[in-house]
């Protein structure tokens, strides 16, 4: 075995910890963004004037625009990316 | 209640003796003209000062002789010690010379200003000055009309010279006729009560006409004019001395404490100076026919003999007081105490908190929201709103449309004593702690000092948007208040944000919520969405407006972005995984400009 892939499975192992909590944390992280989109699509639902419609949109669009970053950074950790 | 008094009770009294010798007329015009040539002399010179004077001064003031010997030459050259006077204060004021070269430039100045009753009595009396007056005045009121700076400040200077040469030769024609009809001689009182009561004269004359120059010309051509003795001449000239103080004591009411310690070292050394000229007047006056007949001027050649007397006095009242300057600047010192500003001090941090990293991190972050809270008032009178206003949950946009009202405070003693103080300590703070913690830890208080300077960044810039907030909040042009009350809608907003998240509780917190604040502002400028072309070409706003508000919504984009990036480093998420996390998801500069041009196309 070559040094190299001896000190990136030893690597592995000590990063093991911070990856895992990493993950944990973006999932966390991800899943509060989630409950709140459902509670800004709930309420955009039931909004009817434009100015609020507007400010709840952009909102949303935030959101998204989060959780698509977090769950990009989730793929790559689990090594889909 | 006395300066309401006075000014009538001069007018009458002027009046009435007007009205009872036209030569008194042609006296106080003279006085009129000299000081009015004084006033165009003082603004000719300070059109120089900010250059040439201000090099000089501090090239010339590092040693107590040079700053005499600056004193001295400034003052005849200028004809005025109280533009010295009111020059060395600012320089002191402005902390670029010191107390002592301050002192040292007034002992000089009140030599120097003994060359005016020199040039008087030795070429304003024998020679007929009016001549040079008529066409002084002609080419310095041309030159006045200049635009050119230079130009101009040669004109005042020359219109001044002309002026003051004119006032003089009515003063001396004055009295050349009064002498035919009264003869103020008569009123002359010899002895130790003469020399008081002719000081309290030249005191009060000097007070009144706030011109010691003044007064020793009128006493000059008086006694050339032989209308007052010479002996009550020399009492007059010590009183003129003593109460050039009062320009110095008016000018450093409204000074700071520099101003004050200088304008009392005036007092006190021309009171000191004037004190040993009547306890040694008969000595002096010794001394003064001397050195008279030893350069040969002619034993009754009294005006002369008055402007050596003038310096001799002075030159004295130097010699004994330069050995007590190191005394008199303690004393100062002592008097007029350097107050204490009112200085905000770091609430949380301190060296006890270097052990223990997670505290630490905590400790920064507090001091941090302490520093928030002290600019809180400058970011929020600076877009004229209450904190109240952005605190409690009233509509923002509708208060902000009605609050039209300009907010008197003062950004830049805010900024000295409670926002720069203490962002001073924490860069200190975390300069320090970083060299102890391990990177992770290091990488944070890394972003929280970042966030601090972006803090004050956002403090400035909404002291620059200030000014024109309070022009256009309230204009008639719907279109730039509308503008104008929407930058400070977006930067109310996002404070109100950051109180609410300090409100909730930890687990609560979702700080990239700060982000909409970010994108918000990006989305709504005018200048990216063509919506001040709009406006331009339609003339709705004017050119000026729009370049104010180009610069302003960049202003308004630097301050939001920077209080979203203070709150998500104070509320954001105190575990090192899940911070790591929010800053993977926040929306970055790029982000945000992919956000917005793919909701403009």
């Amino acid at each position: 075995m070559k040094t190299s892939t001896v000190v990136n499975s030893l690597q592995d192992i000590l990063d093991l910890g911070s990856k895992k909590k990493k993950k944990a944390a973006l999932k966390k992280i991800l899943k509060k963004l989630k409950k709140k989109q459902i509670g800004l699509k709930k309420k955009l639902a039931a909004t009817q004037g434009d100015k609020g419609n507007k400010a709840l949109t952009a909102k949303l669009k935030v959101n998204q625009a989060h959780r698509k970053k977090g769950l990009k950074a989730l793929r790559m950790l689990n090594g889909k990316e | 209640m006395l300066k309401r008094i006075l000014l009538p009770f001069i007018f009458v009294i002027l009046a009435y003796g007007f009205w009872f010798s036209p030569d008194l007329k042609e006296v106080t015009a003279g006085v009129a003209i000299f000081l009015f040539g004084m006033l165009f002399l003082e603004e000719g010179f300070r059109t120089f000062t900010g250059g040439l004077l201000e090099r000089l001064l501090k090239r010339t003031t590092d040693r107590l002789w040079k700053a005499i010997s600056f004193g001295v030459v400034a003052t005849t050259i200028m004809q005025s010690s109280s533009l010295v006077s009111v020059i060395t204060i600012s320089f002191l004021s402005a902390g670029l010379i010191w107390l002592t070269a301050g002192i040292g430039i007034i002992f000089g100045a009140n030599i120097g200003t003994t060359t005016g009753a020199w040039l008087v009595a030795g070429f304003g009396l024998k020679v007929n000055i009016s001549a040079y007056a008529m066409p002084m005045l002609v080419f310095g009121i041309i030159l006045v009309f200049q635009k050119s700076k230079n130009l101009k400040g040669i004109g005042y200077v020359l219109a001044g010279l002309g002026f003051l040469f004119l006032g003089i030769h009515h003063m001396k024609e004055g009295f050349e006729a009064f002498k035919d009809t009264l003869d103020l001689a008569e009123y002359a009182m010899p002895g130790f009560l003469g020399l008081i009561v002719f000081t309290l004269i030249g005191m009060a004359a000097t007070v009144i006409m706030q011109s010691s120059h003044a007064t020793l010309v009128l006493i000059i051509t008086a006694l050339a004019a032989a209308q007052i003795t010479y002996e009550n001449a020399l009492a007059l000239a010590i009183g003129a001395n003593v109460g050039t103080t009062i320009t110095a004591i008016i000018g450093a009411m409204s000074s700071n404490y520099q101003g004050k310690r200088l304008a009392a070292a005036h007092l006190i050394f021309n009171v000191t100076t004037g004190a040993i000229a009547i306890i040694f007047i008969s000595q002096i006056v010794w001394i003064v026919d001397g050195v008279a007949a030893g350069v040969g001027i002619a034993g009754d050649d009294y005006t002369l003999k008055l402007a050596l007397f003038h310096t001799v006095f002075n030159a004295i009242g130097v010699a004994v007081m330069i050995p007590l300057i190191s005394k008199l600047v303690a004393f100062l010192q002592r008097a007029f105490p350097k107050p204490r500003e009112d200085l905000v001090e770091p609430k949380f941090i301190n060296e006890t908190a270097f052990d223990f990293p997670e505290t630490l991190f905590q400790t920064v972050r507090q001091e941090t929201m302490h520093l928030y809270d002290n600019a809180f008032e400058v970011l929020a009178h600076g877009i004229n709103l209450h904190r109240k206003d952005i605190l409690s949950e009233v509509d923002l946009e509708e208060r902000v449309e009605n609050s039209r009202q300009v907010m008197d405070f003062d950004p830049d003693q805010i900024y000295m004593t409670k926002v720069k103080v203490l962002y001073g300590a924490i860069l200190d703070f975390v300069s320090k702690a970083q060299t102890r913690l391990s990177p992770e830890f290091a990488d944070h208080l890394y972003e929280i000092r970042g966030a601090c300077h972006g803090l004050v960044m956002s403090v400035k810039d909404v002291h620059h948007l200030h000014k024109n907030i309070s022009a256009y909040m309230g204009s008639e042009n719907e279109d730039i208040r509308r503008e104008y009350n929407s930058i400070r809608t977006q930067i109310a907003s996002v404070m109100r944000e950051i109180h609410c998240l300090g409100e909730s509780g930890e687990e609560d917190r979702d700080v990239l919520t700060l982000d909409e604040f970010k994108l918000a502002i990006d989305e709504n400028n005018i200048i990216a969405t063509g919506g001040l072309d709009v406006l331009i070409r339609e003339e709705k706003i004017t050119v000026t407006m729009a370049t104010s508000l180009m610069n302003d919504l960049r202003y308004a984009r630097n301050a939001v972005w920077h209080i979203a990036d203070l709150g998500k480093a104070v509320y954001g998420a105190t575990d090192l995984a899940t911070k790591e996390a929010e800053e993977i998801m926040a929306l970055t500069e790029e982000d945000v400009d992919e956000m917005r041009e793919s909701a403009a196309s």
